[in-house]
């Protein structure tokens, strides 16, 4: 019989840590990646200090303080980015904002992606007529420019929170079924899969145990872009007076009221203009570096 | 002795559509396998040997039924496996494994061995849950694998290795056949032989019966019993292996051994070589489908297509199917 050949020392280590650990060792030579990252992190801390339980206690003023004697201050000591036309701290909305943006973003792109993820991941795997009404669902969704679809459901529905979280997840949708549904037919064709089938395993078993943590990857890329493109549609729609209603500190909502004073007072929009485009920027420079740091794993 | 028939295949087609046109309707067929029909004994190890795209491969998964046969009997231990519905193929299916050929691509990356097996029993329920871990390392010690490497993912193993996993992968559910299909093709020769070695000695361990799949006739010669020789989705010849190798008789058979490299310089060589391609399957040549290459084709073989038959001179259970078995002397090609 054959020897075998002693390959490493036994095992101590865990290869799922492993695993994160050379993704890390990937990542951190993508500079912008951890920069994008690193942002996120702050967002996330930043939406934490917005919460109505510790907001109060570190932040000077309340986010619906109307002061209509200090209105449309310039930044300044006392108002780091100003007043609005009623005299709020920008700085403040923008801090309360901040946690509204990240939960539109990270619900509705969740939402989406399970279901875009389940219909990609069932038609890639059944094939035929299965796919075909899938995808040709797909394909109608995707032929509506996105924002449109978003403005159609939301006029639809009506404007809220809740139903622009609606409205962004089935946007959502397509773009995730469509990449789940090519890598997961490039994985059904592996070998093990047969092998899992020969076995008697049961679809379900082989679709969420061996088709989907190997299909994972490219979901994970597809969906830190999608909340960019989530929080973009988002503070689009609230600019367009569809989506969150003022007096929320919605960023885009808040531009909104802010337009008519852009002449006077440009810091009135310029600051959630800017945060907007930091946070769209953050995601989209992170999505880029984890799909970089994820393609050599998946090559091997 | 008399030999029970553990798998009989009957009249086996396996035809892929293409589509093809704007409304996908199916325009024709690849005939990949096109009417076969072979036995195989318990505890016996049969090779089907052919070159690639003779249906060989179709041939093993259509048994399996990981593809849907087109047509046709497979019988095993008397019961017809086509007509079961797939729930109760799911229980037939701990009798009949497969090992494949890619060792890189047969088992899940994300799984670690311990986790493969385990997961092989818990399908099938052959062990209690709480001895599935010992019967795990048990088997990893049956394929020549050690207990230190049961945590570890495929990544950490080299071929050979993982094409052991893919061997404890199928022992698992305890089976009676094993298909494997070109199991030790993409190994390095001294692998190779390991693992052909391991497989023999499962089979005497195990009374295991084999479906061996391979291109390579070395290896077919080393592991069979009996020899089944395909072409172009039909059965050319079947026959023990000492008939098949020693005395060969469809013009096609003798061709595929004269191929055999001989590790001897000042040997006479009787290569016989094969003009052209192997014509498309989609539409195959009439009579036989050989005659487009084999130098002995005459009018007859366009016409008539050949069953196999047992000529004279040939052993029990030998057949070949040529129209000129006797009019081609053993040293005119």
């Amino acid at each position: 019989m054959s020897k075998q050949v002693e390959t490493a020392t036994p095992a101590k280590y865990n290869p799922k840590l492993e695993y994160y650990k050379e993704l890390w060792r990937q990542l951190r030579k993508n500079k912008a990646a951890v920069v994008g990252g690193g942002f996120i992190v702050l967002f996330i801390l930043i939406s934490i200090i917005g919460t109505p339980w510790i907001g109060p206690h570190v932040l000077t003023y309340a986010p619906d303080a109307v002061d209509i004697p200090n209105k449309l201050q310039p930044p300044s000591a006392d108002h780091w980015f100003g007043t609005d036309n009623y005299g709020r701290d920008i700085f403040t909305r923008i801090i309360y904002g901040m946690k509204l943006t990240l939960f539109i973003g990270f619900t509705s792109v969740a939402i989406g992606g399970i279901f875009g993820v389940i219909f990609g991941v069932v038609a890639g795997y059944f094939g035929g007529w299965v796919d075909t009404i899938i995808m040709r669902i797909m394909d109608v969704l995707l032929a509506f420019p996105g924002i449109l679809l978003a403005l159609a459901i939301v006029s639809v529905l009506g404007g809220s929170i809740q139903n622009m979280i609606i409205a962004v997840s089935i946007y959502s949708v397509p773009a995730f079924a469509r990449i789940v549904r090519g890598s997961t037919l490039s994985v059904r064709k592996l070998e093990y899969i047969d092998a899992m089938k020969a076995l008697g395993a049961s679809h379900t078993r082989i679709i969420f145990k061996h088709i989907l943590p190997n299909v994972m990857s490219p979901i994970i890329v597809q969906a830190t872009m999608r909340i960019a493109s989530a929080v973009l549609t988002a503070s689009g729609l609230s600019f367009l007076g569809l989506g969150v209603k003022p007096p929320t500190p919605e960023w885009g909502a808040m531009m909104n009221e802010g337009r008519n004073f852009m002449r006077e007072s440009p810091h009135v929009i310029m600051f959630p203009g800017m945060m907007i485009v930091i946070v769209v920027l953050a995601f989209n420079i992170f999505g880029d570096g984890l799909r970089d740091a994820l393609d050599p794993k998946m090559k091997k | 002795m008399a030999k029970k028939e553990l798998l009989k295949v009957e009249n086996l087609q396996q035809y892929f559509p293409i589509k093809g046109g704007i409304l996908g309707r199916t325009v024709n067929h690849v005939k990949a396998v096109d009417d076969i029909s072979f036995e195989v004994f318990e505890g016996e190890t049969v090779s089907i040997v052919g070159e690639s795209g003779c249906g060989k491969s179709t041939t093993g998964r259509a048994i399996l039924r990981l593809n849907e046969p087109t047509a046709g009997k497979v019988t095993y231990d008397g019961v017809d496996l086509a007509s079961l519905s797939t729930k109760e193929m799911r229980k037939y299916r701990k009798d009949l494994q497969i090992i494949f050929q890619d060792p890189y691509a047969s088992i899940n990356p994300r799984q670690t061995v311990s986790e493969i097996l385990i997961e092989a029993m818990e399908i099938q329920n052959v062990v209690p849950k709480k001895d599935r871990r010992a019967r795990a390392i048990e088997l990893m010690k049956t394929v020549g694998l050690n207990e230190h490497q049961a945590d570890r993912y495929p990544h950490e193993f080299s071929g050979g290795q993982r094409q052991r996993v893919g061997i404890a992968r199928a022992l698992s559910v305890n089976p009676k056949l094993i298909i494997a299909d070109e199991a030790v093709s993409a190994l390095d020769v001294s692998i190779q032989a390991q693992v052909l070695n391991l497989l023999k000695k499962l089979q005497k361990d195990f009374k295991l019966t084999y479906l061996f799949i391979s291109h390579d006739l070395g290896v077919v010669r080393h592991i069979s019993d009996r020899v089944i020789v395909m072409y172009l989705g039909k059965i050319v010849e079947i026959g023990d292996r000492v008939s098949i190798f020693d005395n060969p008789k469809h013009p096609y058979t003798k061709a595929l051994l004269s191929a055999i490299p001989v590790p001897d310089p000042t040997a006479e060589k009787h290569h016989v070589p094969l003009q052209g391609d192997v014509p498309s399957p989609i539409n195959p040549p009439t009579g036989c489908r050989f005659h487009t290459r084999c130098p002995f084709a005459q009018e007859r073989c366009r016409q008539e297509e050949p069953v196999l038959t047992q000529h004279d001179g040939m052993t029990e259970g030998h057949t070949a199917a040529c129209h000129f078995v006797n009019d081609l002397q053993p040293k005119s090609i």
